[in-house]
């Protein structure tokens, strides 16, 4: 029976050889019992009963499932409301019918995963938006320097940050950088949890950069995965005297260019980065940046001199120190950083960004005639594709 | 040429390890390293870890961010890690983000087995 079920075809050939054999045996049923008499009208009858056996067997067994599988294809196609459909038969319209269930349960997976993605990159432009948010959109008032920021993401979520912020007196400014481990949006929770932090400690009034970073790691550790951890430095400028200091967070270098003797310092950011253990007040330390007019300190991320080219070589701190020195003697924060930024995307060419990038650079001008106030610039780009050094150019 | 990256473990007795770390060890080589090490320490006798970096090429943030893991879950045990024979770039890394502050540094592999030696017996 199987053989029959499981093919139109083979169906259609069973009900023809029916046909057929009824024929066949009517007739010699009619000759054997020779009748003769026997009424045109009554082998007509039998035969229209056998017709319709097989009419009503071919319309239960195909006409309808076909039908039924047809409407809810006709339903998927025109957008309308389709339901699965359980198979009753094994042939060609079982088939189809199973076919039909399997392609709308993986369409609407499909359809389940889109609306999914659309709602995560919904949420995670929200995210973005509100890291965006968090960066300061202009330096709070030193008049005596030159500055420019500019962070750029791997993805939608940074781990990179950097702030401005006065001291509750605003004698002093505080100006810090941040580079929590990894990218994307672990990293990103955590740069938004330092700011805070660090903001609601200046408020407080902390007097010096190695409270803020004792304070801050004090509160941070317990709170992250012990796997994550954010290297910093503060800088704290001190307006009345106008003195610029450091604490290291185990953060990358510290490059203060002289312009004196157009010469580059690599100075170790010292200390231990925020998050890996509680306790970092015997390691923590402040210490003075001696500037003369005209001097440069820049500041950077480790997606800088770890970005490869494509050969897989590394851009490095020597690369990036000997583009200071060269770029130093100009004479704005901002022409110092398009000459640098240049430089490094000029070496990276169209190698994949796959870290968090930010360059501070602070020029000191003292009481230059016409200095205003500082500049800040921050990088809006969304990040929706592959970052390229190509757009890179932070211009 | 290109790096072959590697790592390894080796046990050095029956109370500490040795891993090996061999080329550019990056977040792709995370999981292989908490694999490697998931294991050992959770044996009970364990008393140190030796994270051997003489032909260690470069590690990004995320190692150092799994060495600090391991520095605290073995802290905790009274577990000792101490990182043998690193070179200039791994140096820099290391001490840059502060490690070299909580964790022993050893320039010889020879010194760190001497170092946990004294620490077992102690």
């Amino acid at each position: 029976m199987k053989f029959i079920r499981n093919s139109l075809t083979n169906k259609a050939l069973f009900l023809f050889t029916i046909l057929v054999f009824a024929g066949v045996i009517l007739g010699i049923a009619f000759n054997r019992l020779q009748i003769k008499s026997a009424s045109l009208n009554l082998i007509l009858i039998v035969l229209a009963i056998i017709l319709l056996v097989i009419l009503l067997l071919f319309i239960f067994d195909v006409v309808i499932p076909v039908g039924r599988v047809t409407k809810q294809i006709t339903n998927l196609l025109t957008g309308k409301n389709y339901k699965r459909i359980e198979p009753i038969t094994i042939d060609e319209v079982g088939v189809i019918t199973h076919f039909f269930n399997e392609i709308t349960r993986d369409l609407e997976k499909i359809s389940y995963d889109i609306r999914e993605r659309r709602r995560m990159s919904s949420e995670l432009d929200i995210a973005s938006q509100i890291q965006k948010d968090v960066l300061p959109k202009e330096v709070p008032e030193a008049p005596a320097l030159d500055i420019v920021a500019k962070t750029r993401t791997a993805s939608e979520v940074g781990g990179d940050t950097f702030n401005f912020i006065p001291s509750a007196d605003n004698n002093q400014l505080f100006i810090y950088i941040g580079d929590v481990t990894g990218h994307g949006v672990p990293a990103g929770l955590i740069m938004m949890m330092v700011d805070t932090l660090v903001n609601a400690i200046i408020s407080r009034g902390v007097t010096n950069g190695r409270e803020l970073v004792v304070y801050t790691n004090k509160l941070l550790t317990p709170r992250i995965n012990a796997r994550l951890f954010m290297t910093s430095v503060v800088l704290r400028w001190d307006k009345l005297h106008q003195k610029m200091y450091y604490t290291g967070a185990g953060h990358e270098h510290i490059l203060i260019y002289h312009t004196k003797t157009e010469t580059v310092d690599a100075v170790r950011s010292g200390g231990i980065a925020l998050g890996m253990i509680p306790d970092v007040s015997q390691i923590a330390q402040e210490k003075e940046i001696p500037l003369e007019i005209g001097d440069t300190i820049v500041l950077y991320s480790d997606g800088i001199t770890e970005a490869k080219n494509k050969t897989g070589e590394m851009y490095g701190l020597e690369r990036l120190t000997e583009s200071v020195r060269k770029n130093g003697y100009k004479p704005s924060a901002e022409s110092i950083f398009d000459g640098v930024t240049k430089e490094f995307a000029n070496f990276v060419g169209e190698y994949v960004q796959i870290d968090d990038i930010t360059m501070i650079v602070i020029r000191y001008r003292g009481n230059e005639a016409g200095a205003s106030k500082s500049k800040l610039t921050i990088s809006k780009e969304g990040v929706q594709q592959e970052r390229k050094s190509v757009i890179w150019d932070w211009e | 040429m290109k790096n072959i990256s590697q790592i390894s473990q080796e046990a050095l007795g029956n109370d500490y390890y040795a891993i090996h770390l061999i080329g550019e060890i990056d977040i792709n080589y995370l999981p292989q390293l908490e694999t490697t090490l998931k294991p050992i320490t959770e044996m009970a006798q364990l008393k140190g870890i030796i994270l051997d970096c003489k032909k260690l090429v470069f590690i990004d943030s995320k190692i150092v961010g799994f060495i600090v893991y391991l520095y605290t879950k073995l802290s905790r045990s009274n577990q000792k890690l101490i990182i043998a024979e690193t070179n200039e770039t791994i140096n820099d890394i290391m001490t840059l983000v502060g490690l070299s502050t909580i964790i022993q540094f050893t320039p010889t592999f020879d010194e760190a087995v001497k170092q946990l030696n004294v620490y077992v017996t102690q």
